[in-house]
């Protein structure tokens, strides 16, 4: 196991740099750049000039893209915004990425307490009043967007009972370990509604795929010779059934883990959550080319290394699974 | 298996793409070979006044000593330009024109802003700025005109997001906020929001641009037909439904030398009966009675957005009904869309008719009418010439009257000679459709006593709140009045020196003087740093008088107080002449790479040394 752990390890380097690579040229390869107007207006090729030198971007791509390398591998530096003058890359992951990790986390334990049971219970009770109202309930889920059920919660909690501030986020860096804020009730007030945005959705697909895993795997011979030796109902299902019926679920955790905790661009714009969402959606329009490869190296490493865990974790569900 | 031959083939592909695009010459390049002929004019025209020891010509510190600002003393300056230029005044109060602390720039370099290190001379200070979030201004005690200052405190967040904004708006959470579209017919029959609606005139205006060189719309008299077919008034009401104000020409009514609304200019674009009458009868004198023969391949554009689609369907229904003709609407991505209109772009890439807006950089027709359509010297995307076979006279004659008008000092001849510049870029010309005049909707509360946005920002430091009013209504605590605002997005910079956008723009009118400003009501150029200043007769030299009390300022992050900078003697450090002089030259030195750098080239040596490469 643990070999097989530092053989992934290692693939990580040429599966990154290929995907850095790959951003790095395509962002350049988009019709026009980041220079070449302000607002509406064309800037004159003097002043293009001046700003991408002061950028390097004068030089042939394969020499940025050294000295790219070179920074990042080297000194950890993911470069300059361009759009925000003065700022870099790092700070901005810096400031924004752990409040979407907090959104993303709290997002995801909310899917889980809620999905995970509603799925069971469905495929439990299958083709009962239970499992077709949390079908239909993940259903509904799965189809209002965020963009719909953010102000429709902010119009009722918000404005109308004044439960909740209608938007932003209510805890500042410094952070607990980098990321963890201090869970008071300014917190919670602030951070209610957008969980509830991004979770509700993420709950009904976990819903769903519990409900069908499961579903399937009751119906595996494994479960009636379980159930012909004798076994209680309550074991078959927790120790052979569900955790056996967790590999699909688990395998849509990793990716959706690392798209939560490295921002959503609609919950934190609708919630005005100083995310790092917004920063892979703009940087695009805006030819950051720095912050779009930077949030897509982030979103890069969150994702392998998600997938390693998924992986791992496959290991530990079913025992079947053998990596050496 | 699977993992190793995806990684293989991932490599394989994006080696391919670096390798292939690095073969040829890219658009940097050849835009470094434009920039490296420009520079080689640069020595004859400096020969004068600098004595060029070394062969390879003076340095960018060499060079930059030569531009045309100077301190004289302490507090008068002294520009000199490279033509007479009656609108200079404005230009010298632009955010790129203010001055800024040397010796802290030096020091921290691009860090320069952040709250804590960052000293201004403004009505306010910024005591604190969480990036993406919200941004703290001040009160600034020192500030000259402390005394009339009333609003203490700004707390201004950065909620992208209009419906989100109006719902903080509704629950008392902002004192102002830019209502969204939607929400427009529920605000006009509120009975509470009704009344804390106002539209406000903005500095902008809304235009389709023709290529004029690409038929059927090289033809004058087709280009005056679609123009004079598009009915301004009921797109306003049905469509736009901001209160704007329906164009009869390019510059904005709330520009120096407009004629917004003057019936002598375009008369057609603001009566549309007489407008499609006449809209009629030049299609029809161009060879297209009817729209018969018209071609089928003519192409609008627009950058794709909701809004501009609306507008370009509106319009070319109108171009349907009154002139029988059919034109494709298109839409490009934004910063594609910009280089598909450019005019170095193939004819043939290019579209007929293209949509764009413009806004105010400094009040003044020169930054409108020459800076966007003069054929020699403005960026002329509808890439008029000379040469055109139809209007060629009337291109050289606009050309000339935009440069002269530029020169000219005395402000009623101005006036007049923009208003024929107009005419004929509108009427007889018609390069462009003028559409409408932008407009800003405003919802405040009714303890906020604000004014319009001016060109060049906000002046929190005019407006007042009744606090009283305030604390009663939204719970609000304590004694410092505190204005909740919303700049709607995070500022690219605080360093006037590289500020590009209204909200960086808005930032620094708090935090920075400039030697002139432009009045909230009239638009006209009024004394700020300066307090008088003279233009030499030969126009080429103006000498800016300074006020001797404006201090600068830091906020101590620490002590929560703001502080004077003391000087080497320990006295309150004073702005002078020498930070304008310092400021300029930054923002020309090329190495600073200032995107608005150009506004300033009419000032001598200004575009030589931001031309230099390093």
């Amino acid at each position: 196991m643990t070999r097989y752990i530092i053989r992934r390890i290692l693939w990580f380097i040429p599966v990154l740099l290929a995907i850095v690579m790959a951003t790095f040229v395509f962002v350049r390869a988009i019709p026009g750049g980041p220079f070449d107007f302000v607002g509406d207006k064309s800037l004159p090729p003097s002043v293009v000039a001046n700003l991408k030198a002061k950028y390097h971007l004068n030089e042939p791509v394969w020499k940025q893209f050294a000295r790219y390398l070179y920074d990042v591998v080297i000194k950890q530096d993911l470069g300059p915004s361009y759009r925000y003058r003065g700022r870099t890359v790092n700070e901005i992951i810096r400031d924004a990425l752990p409040i979407s990790t907090q959104l993303g986390l709290l997002s995801l334990l909310l899917g889980l307490a809620i999905g995970l049971p509603a799925g069971i219970i469905a495929a439990l009770k299958q083709n009962t009043a239970i499992d077709y109202g949390s079908t239909f309930v993940a259903i509904l889920g799965v189809s209002i967007p965020n963009i719909v059920l953010g102000p429709l919660l902010i119009w009722i909690f918000a404005l109308k009972l004044n439960w909740f501030p209608v938007a932003r986020w209510g805890a500042q860096a410094p952070f607990f370990l980098g990321f963890l804020p201090v869970p008071n009730l300014t917190f919670w007030k602030y951070a209610i509604l957008p969980t509830i945005t991004l979770g509700t959705g993420l709950s009904a697909s976990i819903a769903r795929l519990t409900r069908a895993s499961l579903l399937q795997t009751i119906r595996e011979d494994y479960i009636r010779t379980a159930r012909a030796k004798g076994l209680a109902e309550r074991v078959v299902i927790v120790r052979h059934a569900l955790k056996n019926s967790m590999i699909p679920v688990v395998t849509i955790l990793g990716p959706m883990f690392a798209m939560v905790v490295t921002g959503t661009f609609t919950t934190e714009q609708i919630f005005g959550i100083p995310g790092l969402g917004k920063h892979f959606v703009t940087s695009v329009g805006n030819r950051d080319y720095p912050v779009v490869v930077g949030t897509t190296l982030l979103y890069s490493v969150f994702l392998v290394i998600a997938n390693l865990l998924v992986d791992i974790t496959y290991a530990w569900l079913d025992p079947r699974i053998r990596y050496d | 298996m699977s993992i190793k031959r995806w990684a293989i083939l991932a490599a394989v592909v994006t080696i391919a793409a670096l390798i292939l695009p690095a073969c040829q010459p890219t658009e940097v390049e050849k835009i470094v070979k434009e920039t490296v002929v420009v520079k080689e004019t640069v020595p004859v025209e400096v020969e004068k006044t600098v004595v060029v020891t070394a062969p390879a010509g003076p340095s960018i510190d060499e060079m930059l000593e030569t531009v045309g600002v100077k301190a004289v003393d302490d507090f008068t300056v002294e520009f000199t330009l490279e033509h007479p230029a009656g609108f200079f005044p404005a230009i010298a109060g632009m955010w790129v024109a203010r001055p800024v602390p040397q010796w802290v720039i030096e020091e921290k370099g691009d860090r320069w802003t952040e709250p804590g290190f960052i000293v201004t001379n403004g009505p306010y200070v910024m005591t604190e700025w969480v990036h993406d979030d919200h941004i703290v201004f001040e009160q600034n005690p020192f500030y000259y005109d402390a005394d009339k200052v009333q609003i203490q405190k700004i707390y201004g967040t950065m909620i992208v997001e209009a419906s989100t904004a109006m719902s903080m708006y509704e629950a008392n959470e902002l004192d102002d906020t830019a209502p969204p579209l939607e929400d427009m017919d529920r605000i006009k029959t509120d009975p509470v929001l009704s009344k804390e609606f106002v539209i406000y005139p903005s500095d902008c205006t809304y235009y389709y641009g023709f290529v004029t060189t690409k038929p059927p719309v090289d033809n004058p008299l087709v280009r005056k037909a679609l123009s004079a077919a598009i009915d301004r008034q009921t797109l306003v009401d049905t469509v736009l439904k901001g209160g704007q104000q329906p164009a009869n020409a390019f510059a904005n009514p709330l520009i120096f030398g407009n004629v917004a609304g003057d019936p002598d200019v375009c008369p057609w674009c603001l009566d549309y009966e007489m407008g499609k009458e006449k809209a009629k009868e030049w299609l029809a004198e161009a060879g297209y009675p009817n729209g018969e023969g018209w071609p089928s391949d003519v192409v609008l554009m627009y950058n794709t957005s909701e809004g501009h689609k609306k507008i370009a369907e509106f319009i070319q229904a109108n171009w349907r009904d009154v002139l029988g003709i059919n034109v494709n609407v298109e839409n490009q991505e934004w910063k594609v869309y910009l280089q598909t209109i450019r005019n170095d772009t193939p004819l043939e890439d290019a579209p007929h008719i293209y949509r764009l807006g413009w806004c105010a950089d400094y009040s003044d027709q020169n930054n409108w009418v020459h800076e966007v359509f003069n054929p020699t010297a403005g960026s002329n995307n509808t890439r008029l010439s000379a040469d055109d076979p139809y209007v060629g006279d009337k291109i050289k004659e606009f050309d000339e009257l935009t440069r002269a008008a530029g020169a000219e000092q005395d402000p009623a001849k101005r006036k007049e000679m923009y208003k024929q510049a107009e005419k004929l870029l509108v009427e007889e010309i018609a390069a462009m459709a003028p559409i409408y005049y932008y407009t800003n909707v405003d919802l405040h509360k009714p303890w906020l006593t604000r004014g319009k946005r001016g060109i060049g920002g906000y002046h929190f430091s005019n407006w007042t709140i009744d606090w009283e009013a305030k604390k009663a209504a939204t719970g609000a605590t304590g004694d410092v009045v505190t204005l909740n605002w919303n700049f709607g997005t995070e500022p690219p910079t605080a360093d006037p020196g590289l500020a590009t956008d209204t909200t960086s723009v808005d930032v620094d009118e708090q935090l920075f003087l400039g030697l002139t400003d432009f009045d909230d009501e009239t638009m006209e150029v009024i004394p700020e740093l300066a307090t008088s200043w003279e233009v030499s007769e030969d126009g080429l030299t103006w000498t800016f008088h300074m006020r001797d009390d404006v201090v600068w300022v830091r906020y101590n992050t620490a002590t929560k107080q703001v502080e004077q900078v003391l000087d080497d003697e320990g006295n309150p450090r004073k702005v002078t002449a020498h930070d304008i002089e310092y400021a300029v030259k930054r923002t020309l030195d090329p190495r600073t790479a200032s995107d608005y750098a150009y506004v300033l080239y009419i000032i001598k040596n200004g575009e030589a040394v931001n031309t230099m490469s390093y």
